[in-house]
């Protein structure tokens, strides 16, 4: 009883056609056009698209004169393949006319309808064309919340040392070798979707806006009503909350929205910890190793050392990634000696090595 | 030629990108097109409520496509192509309240790409979900899944719009996904 939801909430359909779309017009049968109903919720394409067919009547016809716009920009020998389309689309035409002529056009809703679309679920282009890296040599956000797991189970004596110790830069962001990193501290932390974060108690909230869009079908409005019938609303929303989302997000391996999310943190708080650390780990998982080793040598440099071991260590795997061996390497020996988290692994590094 | 036209009409999203790739051939997007341009045009003109410039941007996102798809590594073609006409549409909106246009947005999509990941649950597990979600969800959510009433057949059985009815499915389906979802995960976690 159950199977055509199931299916529909996995997506299993093909989504509706455009023989669907002149069907549902012209049909009086009722089951008929429940099946294009289901089809329509396959995916939130073509739910989307269903919704703006009903401003257009689902009237099919109205792709008519697209496809010749279409079909002027198309090369020649392509002109067969739209004179058997076109052939088709005319027969649909006729038959679809047939019907509407004993059907009365289904009645558009005059109701206000009212869309919503947050700034922060906006990702720029530039960040939504970065190149992605198979996820063989990505390191799971997963994999990270189970060591967060495991770190707070076994908080190990090394561990609490080696936050009370001054750490050695390491050489790829040092100037000078062995140089100290001086009056810095351990802040309060928090866990938000099982992912470690410095707690920003007093943060103040974070702004941004978002988009409403209003409208009603634009059979029934004129374009220039249309026009001024969306607004960008300013609002703000606390810092935890926002990186609970943001958290939310990295935990379902979107990098690139959590990247974007982050950016917008950083303007407003151009030394949150949090931000670094956690866009250099996105970065990491989209193969652009320079842009996280810059990030992880930011945690290293800002005033609290909360995720030095992290940034120490993911350090050291975007140096391997990018193919510095020998950085890498004296890098993972640093973190060995350091006899904090991320020692055993290192040492299996350097093992590996030898 | 006939040959080919099969060969190309009965590909994959994924291998007709392949094939663009290797070849540049613009057969393959006019077979996109022919896939997709109704649902490219009523997501146009959901977001951007104009026929015309509904029109306009669709013929404008598939007069860029061949540039994009020869740039980018495409996963799932139709919840990219989801993402893409979505930023259109806002880019259109932006310049008509003289938004600055040098800024190229585009929208997430979370949903889209939550999309391609199937989820494992079991009906019971999926009966379990639909009895938490709100009343007026799971009624409108059995009458069309279970019952296969159509949304006209349900508004007029509860006296409500067809709106209404829409809304509660599409509603009721994303809260049951979230359920099961958190469900799934702690599943995981055990």
């Amino acid at each position: 009883m159950l199977d055509k939801l199931r299916n529909s909430i996995n997506g299993h359909g093909k989504g509706f056609s455009r023989e669907d779309l002149r069907n549902y017009a012209a049909s009086h049968d009722e089951s008929e056009k429940q099946r294009i109903e289901l089809a329509s919720l396959d995916s939130d394409f073509d739910a989307d698209a269903f919704d703006g067919w009903e401003a257009l009547g689902y009237d099919s016809n109205k792709l008519s004169k697209l496809d010749q716009r279409f079909k002027k920009t198309l090369p020649g020998h392509y002109l067969l393949f739209w004179i058997g389309t076109t052939a088709i689309l005319t027969i649909g035409i006729f038959l679809a006319l047939q019907y509407k002529s004993t059907t009365p056009l289904k009645k558009i809703s005059s109701e206000m309808t009212q869309f919503q679309i947050e700034e922060t679920e906006i990702i720029p282009i530039e960040i939504l064309n970065l190149p992605e890296v198979p996820s063989s040599i990505q390191i799971k956000s997963a994999a990270l919340q189970n060591d967060y797991k495991r770190r707070k189970l076994n908080e190990t004596p090394a561990e609490s040392t080696i936050q009370t110790l001054p750490l050695r830069k390491p050489e790829a962001t040092a100037g000078k070798e062995n140089q100290l990193i001086s009056q810095r501290k351990l802040m309060p932390e928090i866990y938000l979707e099982e992912f470690k974060l410095v707690d920003y108690k007093n943060r103040e909230a974070i702004q941004t806006k978002r988009l409403n869009l209003y409208g009603t079908p634009a059979n029934q409005e004129s374009k220039e009503e249309a026009i001024e019938q969306f607004n960008w609303e300013n609002y703000t929303v606390s810092y935890n909350d926002y990186m609970g989302k943001t958290m939310h997000l990295l935990s379902k391996n979107e990098y690139k929205s959590v990247i974007s999310r982050l950016k917008l943190v950083v303007q407003q708080f151009p030394e949150d910890l949090n931000v670094y650390f956690y866009m250099g780990f996105a970065y990491y998982n989209l193969g652009l190793y320079n842009e996280a080793s810059v990030h992880f040598d930011k945690c290293l440099q800002l005033p609290n050392t909360n995720f030095d071991q992290e940034a120490l260590w993911f350090k050291a795997l975007t140096l391997e990634q990018g193919g510095k061996k020998y950085e890498a390497q004296m890098l993972y020996r640093t973190i060995a000696e350091n006899n904090g988290f991320y020692s055993v692994e290192a040492r299996k590094k350097i093992d590996a090595k030898m | 030629m006939f040959a080919k036209k099969e060969s190309i009409t009965s590909l994959s999203d994924d291998d007709l990108l392949l094939r663009y790739q290797e070849k540049s051939d613009m057969r393959i997007v006019g077979e996109l097109y022919k896939r997709y341009a109704h649902l490219v045009l009523g997501t146009c003109m959901k977001y951007l409520q104009n026929k015309q410039e509904a029109e306009d941007t669709t013929m404008h996102v598939f007069e860029v496509l061949p540039n994009k798809i020869s740039r980018h590594h495409i996963t799932h073609f139709k919840s990219w192509l989801h993402i893409v006409v979505k930023n259109e549409c806002l880019m259109q909106l932006r310049k008509r309240k003289h938004f600055s246009t040098t800024e190229d947005l585009i929208i997430s999509g979370d949903s889209d790409v939550e999309h391609c990941k199937e989820l494992e649950f079991s009906l019971e597990q999926l009966e379990f979900a639909l009895n938490l979600l709100k009343d007026d969800q799971r009624i409108c959510i059995e009458l069309f899944y279970i019952e296969s009433k159509s949304y006209k057949c349900i508004a007029d059985e509860l006296s409500v719009s067809i709106n209404t009815v829409k809304s509660n499915i599409q509603n009721g389906k994303r809260n049951l996904k979230l359920q099961l979802e958190r469900n799934h995960v702690g599943q995981i976690k055990k």
